[in-house]
């Protein structure tokens, strides 16, 4: 297993390479200057002029892209164009942030999803069943910005408990932080709740038809632990999948989450970064979105073998 | 049961903690734009001037009616000949850490600006590359500056002033030693924290040094009376507006369209004019536009009083000189003359034969996207056919900047001088979308021009021109709009737009 790890670990890097090009290439084709956006309808061509080659888009952009590789590889993701931030400092940032909300939503997800999927499916064609999957249809075509202004307009508008925007960091005031994180979990968790749901009940489905099943339940099992330890385990796998995807797309940002909610995380800096045609910033985001990929999907692999000992790495 | 019991009990304390549990006053600001930079006139956008100008200030600065005044200055005193400007300097200024201003402060703070590697965005204005040259700077004692200009300007105290220059802001230099360190200026609050995406505290500068004479735009009195000031950045509007209903927030800029909505929910809305500016431009570059016939029966079609008021604006204005200023005189309040008959007369001599118009526009600001939609509404009704084209901010002022369009709904953000609002669209370069020679000596001259009166007529004479000509379709002078909750108390809006927290108080 430590053999396949190595191997995946090493074929990161032309992933990441490749991606980085495509990346750098396809920023550059999008039509939008940042000095332009800038300095606006104020300021005159020269400064525009001034501008860019201060930011260094006066140059061959192959020459552009050979600069910002050989600093990223020597641990240099440059400077934010619009702010002038380190992009490695504003992504360690935003990603604390965004990996907290995600972190604590997933948990939620899969907390609630996992046995609501095997109650639904062991439930099956019975009103437990059909509230189930109804809940999760509901959440899942609700727009998440809908849903988090929703929660604004009764838990910080009409009941006053929750505060609507701002964010402090659990780091700085564990309690304080909480209260902030609520509603845009909640928000997270539901949608995510009801695609994680639907997928175990319908894989919880498939494997209460097998044989084995059949068996336990005839040498007298008792059928909690027909459930637990029987179908639910084998019915994991495809929901860990859909977990990994889930983790790595929130990872990469649930900018609309993020925005409706005022919380400064990966999401939003990748959105105000193509606003503002923030180069740096959006290679940064992009490359760290890529990187989390890869990662998710190498230790979802790895969740497959310990979930399944048929599967060998 | 237990674990239900901890949950239940740990939950009910969490909401029950109080939002902000401070003694000191606090104005809670909403912003959906967060600053570039903390350094004045280099890093900037429109919200950043509004945060720097609260902490630092400039020699002089806008008063109400768009006129000059002194700040740090104690007054303003011109040779007779326009070349020499003398800055007495206001005694016993102090710098936020503590310093006392003198004029080497002021000559520290002029050559850093002007140096290039700073990067200051006027330095362009003074250094000679323009028509105006600063030819010297010179401090004959610790409290006086003399500045000497190559020739006499009536724009030289204006650029000084200009927001976007950050007010020529006179600084510490232990701000800029060893790179720049953040903001040390003189203004009512200290900078304490910028968290982009998050936050902007500034405090109250218990040691300013306030000016005589009462709150008059930039300058005047501007002693701070709250404690803080924390800016929280929501970029989504419904957020802050539903934050603004939920009591976390003070004062929050809004559209006017949402101006009602706020009024009804039990908030004070305060509107004011700008000298900002709503039009269709038109690209000199488009080989249809070119026909003069078809561009004032664009003109002609509309129902400007119409127009705008359904974008929520008291009334239309075709000039790019706002109302506000004193250089809008008579002539400058004429337009177009909305008559459908007289626009298809117009059409049929252009030989226009139905084919659309590509109309730009972008969902950057509400105006922008909805005065395209009314417009092409009312273009349909004279026959005039357009195709809307919704672009990203970005990809827009790709086809601002090369002039690749028919017709641009755009907006300028506020020109304070009338040389400086007929110069934002006219000119040779590729986006200016008036390049009229006759028009361009005009502009030239109003660049150096001093005399007001000799400047309004030949303001007037240009108004003329724009009308006939059409190079661009005037549409109004855009109105900022704030919402207050019942806690604050002395906030007021000005023609100059920027925010300014002084003089503002928070009752508990």
């Amino acid at each position: 297993m430590w053999a396949h790890v190595a191997r995946r670990t090493a074929m990161m890097v032309p992933t990441l390479l490749v991606v980085s090009i495509i990346v750098f290439a396809l920023i550059r084709a999008i039509p939008g200057d940042p000095a332009e956006i800038m300095l606006n309808d104020l300021d005159s061509d020269a400064a525009v002029a001034a501008m860019r080659t201060e930011l260094g888009l006066d140059r061959p952009i192959p020459v552009q892209y050979a600069i910002w590789i050989g600093n990223v590889l020597t641990g240099d993701l440059g400077t934010s164009i619009r702010t002038g931030q380190p992009v490695a400092e504003a992504l360690f940032d935003r990603l604390g942030v965004t990996a907290t909300i995600t972190a604590l939503a997933i948990g939620v997800a899969v907390l609630l999803a996992i046995p609501a999927g095997l109650i639904a499916a062991w439930k099956q064609d019975t009103f437990t069943d059909a509230a189930i999957i109804g809940v999760s249809i509901l959440f899942l075509s609700l727009p998440s910005f809908w849903l988090g202004l929703m929660m604004i307009w009764l838990f910080a508008i009409t009941l006053g408990w929750l505060p609507a925007i701002g964010f402090v960091s659990i780091s700085e005031d564990f309690v304080g932080g909480l209260r902030y994180l609520i509603m845009p979990v909640a928000t997270l968790a539901l949608v995510e709740m009801a695609v994680v749901a639907r997928m175990m009940r319908a894989q919880t489905l498939e494997v209460l038809r097998l044989d084995y099943v059949t068996h336990a339940r005839a040498k007298g099992l008792p059928e909690s632990l027909v459930l637990t330890r029987h179908v639910a385990r084998n019915a994991l796998g495809p929901a860990v999948t859909v977990i990994g995807l889930i983790l790595g797309g929130l990872l990469g940002g649930a900018s609309v989450t993020e925005t409706v909610f005022s919380i400064p995380g990966i999401g939003r800096l990748l959105v105000d970064a193509i606003y503002a045609r923030d180069y740096p910033v959006l290679q940064g985001c992009l490359l760290l979105i890529a990187f989390i990929y890869v990662c998710v999907n190498l230790l979802v692999d790895l969740a497959y073998a310990v979930l399944d000992p048929r599967v060998r790495l | 049961m237990k674990l239900v019991a901890t949950v239940a009990l740990a939950t009910s304390a969490l909401i029950a903690l109080p939002s902000i549990a401070a003694a000191e006053s606090v104005l809670r600001v909403a912003s959906t734009s967060d600053m570039t930079s903390d350094n004045p006139g280099v890093d900037r956008s429109g919200f950043s001037d509004t945060v720097h100008l609260n902490i630092v200030e400039g020699l002089v600065g806008y008063k109400d009616d768009l006129s000059i005044g002194p700040v740090l200055a104690d007054e303003i005193q011109v040779s007779e000949d326009g070349l020499t400007y003398t800055f007495p300097l206001r005694q016993g200024v102090l710098f936020h850490n503590g310093e006392t201003m003198t004029a080497e402060h002021v000559l520290a703070s002029w050559e850093r600006l002007m140096e290039e590697e700073t990067g200051w965005r006027c330095r362009d204005r003074f250094d000679g590359s323009g028509r105006l040259e600063v030819t010297s700077v010179e401090a004959p004692d610790e409290a006086t500056v003399v500045f000497t200009i190559s020739e006499p300007s009536p724009l030289f105290l204006k650029d000084m002033a200009r927001f976007d220059c950050g007010a020529t802001a006179i600084q510490h230099p232990d701000a800029w030693a060893d790179g720049w360190q953040g903001p040390i200026g003189t203004g009512p609050f200290r900078f304490v924290e910028w968290r982009p995406g998050e936050r902007i505290v500034l405090e109250k500068f218990d040691d300013y040094v306030a000016d005589e004479g009462p709150r008059d735009g930039m300058t005047g009195d501007k002693t701070p009376m709250v404690d803080r000031i924390l800016i929280t950045i929501v970029p989504d509007a419904a957020s802050a507006k539903a934050a603004m209903r939920a009591g976390e927030v003070d004062l929050l800029d809004i559209s006017t369209s949402d101006a009602d909505e706020m009024r009804e929910a039990g908030f004070d809305v305060l509107i004011q004019p700008t000298p900002a500016w709503g039009t269709f431009l038109i690209s000199r570059h488009s080989e249809r536009m070119a026909n003069p016939a078809l561009r004032q029966a664009m003109a002609k079609a509309l129902d400007m009083d119409q127009l705008a008021e359904l974008m929520g604006y008291e009334a239309h204005n075709a000039s790019p000189i706002p109302p506000i200023s004193s250089f809008y005189t008579d002539g400058q309040d004429r337009t177009y003359g909305y008559d459908v008959d007289a626009a298809k007369a117009l059409l049929e001599e252009a030989g226009y034969d139905g084919t659309p118009i590509r109309l730009i526009t972008s969902r950057r600001s509400a105006t922008m996207f909805d005065q395209a939609v009314v417009a092409q509404a009312m273009w349909r009704q004279a026959g005039i056919e357009t195709e809307i084209e919704v672009l990203e901010w970005g990809t827009q002022l790709d086809l601002y900047r090369s002039g690749e369009y028919d017709v641009m709904s755009f907006g300028f953000s506020a020109r304070l001088d009338p040389a400086l609002s007929w110069d934002m669209f006219s000119g040779e370069q590729q986006r200016k979308v008036w390049a009229d020679p006759a028009a361009l000596e005009k502009i030239g001259m109003l660049m150096t021009e001093t005399d007001p009166d000799a400047r309004a007529a030949i303001s007037d004479e240009l108004m003329g021109k724009f009308l006939e000509q059409v190079p661009a379709i005037g549409l109004y002078s855009q109105p900022t709009a704030i919402a207050l909750s019942d806690r604050v108390e002395g906030f007021e809006l000005w023609p100059g737009g920027r925010l300014r927290f002084w003089q503002t108080s928070v009752s508990e």
